[in-house]
């Protein structure tokens, strides 16, 4: 029983395909990113993994167990966190109610223990008291990881963390990503910046069309003949 | 951005202790009976707030539990009696916040409003269909031996504890889920939280107040009729909301007294009062979009403002 798969997963919006019989597993503790140019169906995955868009068919397993077509908040009470491409922070409450509103579910620890130990995490612990309106874009992507990590979670979903951030952002956010997954967690990660991601993952998985076009480590991926196809032409993508 | 909790706890405190006084400096009967229904008005207005306010979903038919409260009391005081017809009022109030809630609140748009606005209206209707357990248009006399002074307090006390009790629901947790709701459920949902449950908690509750105090509006009035289904009711209520400031209960508690004795003192002009009120709700969303209670965060910001000229 594999921690979480992915069984013939099939999305259509009217006679648009976004997601063309996609198949994979990701083991307990893995750290694996997701490639992709725009308009891969990068994020329509992560929307059917949360439950925000329901597949057309095929199945979603997590733990084993089916979560294919379950409302959002079950499926992160489950241990299935995301984060959002856009940072949406709640823009009228501090950093720190950001974080209390988040559910752990069964966690043990009390409310505020946990916000303590997510925003020291992410490094806004100092700041926890203003408004999550007023933030950079940097800090916003914090915010973000930590809402998601709020929630307690086996399994995160990061949706290109590093989109607009400076050099010591990113750097920043790296070491933090990375840490996370030494403690345990199991990462899910689509990223642009393929520099940043080569150096945290495990495994890349590239997508196309919404076809699964290859599943391999990334020194291999980077000489893919498919993978250099897709993204033959598009400027942004630096595979050297 | 917030207004500061221990700074409303005072000022709902004072203002009771205040309105608590008036009967011992006062011997008139007019004044009291514009406080009786001002505190019940008050009680209105947070209940719509908690809705419209804090869950961001606009209530334009807090007139229904009123009238289900109403009508509770003025159909069944007689045969089981005062309180437990009060009782009666509040759970069919809150049953049906449940129906209508898990029918609209998973919609979006204006689907939920709009069927608040709707179900008034035909509760209207089947009062004069039902005529004789309603009594149609002539409507029901509720005779409770309750004293003028009396039920006063009684108002007095139901007004504080809702406005105290709602204000610590919001300052809690429950109450920052309310808001992160407003500003973004799917968020908030994505933080693992049951948005519908959330939904349906602050509109049972809103129901729930409204369901008690059409009770107690049917025992001051003495009598109840289908105009207590009315829209003018729900709509007297947002104004007093969106005068006092949405979103942060004392608002609307400061609106309801305040338009409570705007809508005395204009009663000399009987004709224009429609008018004014409706210029009022304008003028008010012009220029005062967030209220009164706002007021003085905007002086302030003015203030700042023709200070740094030289920023």
């Amino acid at each position: 029983m594999s921690f979480f798969e992915i069984r013939h997963l099939n999305k259509s919006f009217g006679k648009v395909v976004v997601a063309n019989d996609i198949s994979f597993s990701i083991e307990k503790g893995e750290f694996v990113g997701i490639i992709g140019p725009n308009g891969a169906g990068k994020t329509t995955l992560y929307h059917m993994i949360t439950g925000i868009v329901k597949p057309t068919s095929g199945e979603i397993l997590f733990k084993g167990e089916k979560i294919t077509g379950l409302p959002t908040h079950r499926i992160v009470q489950k241990g299935l966190s995301r984060t959002f491409q856009i940072p949406r922070p709640f823009k009228e409450l501090t950093i720190l109610e950001n974080i209390e509103v988040a559910n752990a579910g069964r966690d043990k620890s009390t409310l505020a223990e946990r916000a303590e130990r997510v925003l020291k995490q992410v490094g806004l612990w100092e700041m926890r008291h203003q408004p999550a309106g007023n933030l950079p874009q940097g800090d916003l992507r914090r915010l973000e990881v930590a809402r998601a990590l709020a929630t307690n979670p086996e399994f995160l979903l990061l949706d290109e963390p590093f989109a607009g951030l400076n050099n010591a952002e990113m750097q920043g956010l790296l070491q933090l990503v990375q840490e996370l997954h030494k403690s345990g967690l199991t990462i899910l990660i689509v990223e642009h910046k393929l520099k940043e991601l080569m150096q945290m993952v495990q495994r890349v998985i590239a997508i196309d069309f919404g076809k699964l076009i290859a599943d391999d480590i990334p020194q291999r991926i980077v000489k893919n003949e498919r993978v250099l196809k897709a993204y033959m032409g598009d400027r942004r993508w630096d595979l050297a | 951005m917030l207004t500061r909790f221990w700074n409303a706890y005072w000022l709902v405190g004072l203002l009771a202790l205040l309105l608590a006084l008036i009967p011992l400096v006062s011997d008139s009967y007019y004044l009291l009976s514009v406080l009786t229904l001002a505190n019940l008005y008050a009680v209105f207005a947070v209940s719509w707030d908690l809705v419209s306010g804090y869950i961001g979903k606009l209530s334009l038919g807090q007139a229904l539990f009123i009238g289900f409260g109403a009508f509770a009391v003025g159909m069944y005081h007689d045969s089981i009696g005062i309180i437990p017809s009060i009782a009666l009022g509040a759970i069919i109030s809150v049953v049906a916040a449940l129906i209508i809630g898990v029918a609209s609140l998973k919609l979006t748009g204006p689907y939920f409003s709009l069927t608040t606005m709707v179900l008034p209206l035909i509760f209207y209707q089947l009062t004069y269909t039902f005529r004789d357990i309603t009594g149609g248009e002539f409507g029901l006399t509720v005779s409770a031996g309750i004293g003028r002074q009396a039920l006063f307090y009684i108002t007095l006390a139901f007004m504080l504890i809702c406005v105290i009790g709602t204000l610590m629901l919001v300052r809690s947790r429950t109450g920052k889920i309310f808001i992160a709701i407003r500003e973004d459920e799917l968020g908030c949902a994505a933080l693992g939280n049951n948005v519908l449950y959330y939904k349906l908690l602050a509109f049972s509750l809103s129901a729930l107040m409204s369901g008690i105090g059409g009770g107690l509006l049917a025992i001051y009035l003495r009598h109840v009729s289908p105009t207590v289904f009315d829209m003018w009711q729900s709509i007297t209520i947002l104004i007093m909301g969106i005068a006092g400031g949405m979103g942060t209960i004392i608002g609307p508690v400061l609106g309801a007294y305040g338009l409570s004795f705007l809508t005395e003192w204009l009663r000399s002009t009987e004709q224009f009062q429609d008018f004014i009120y409706a210029g009022l709700l304008i003028v008010f969303v012009m220029l005062l979009p967030q209220g009164i209670i706002t007021l003085r965060r905007q002086f302030s910001a003015l203030r700042k403002k023709t200070d740094g000229k030289g920023t």
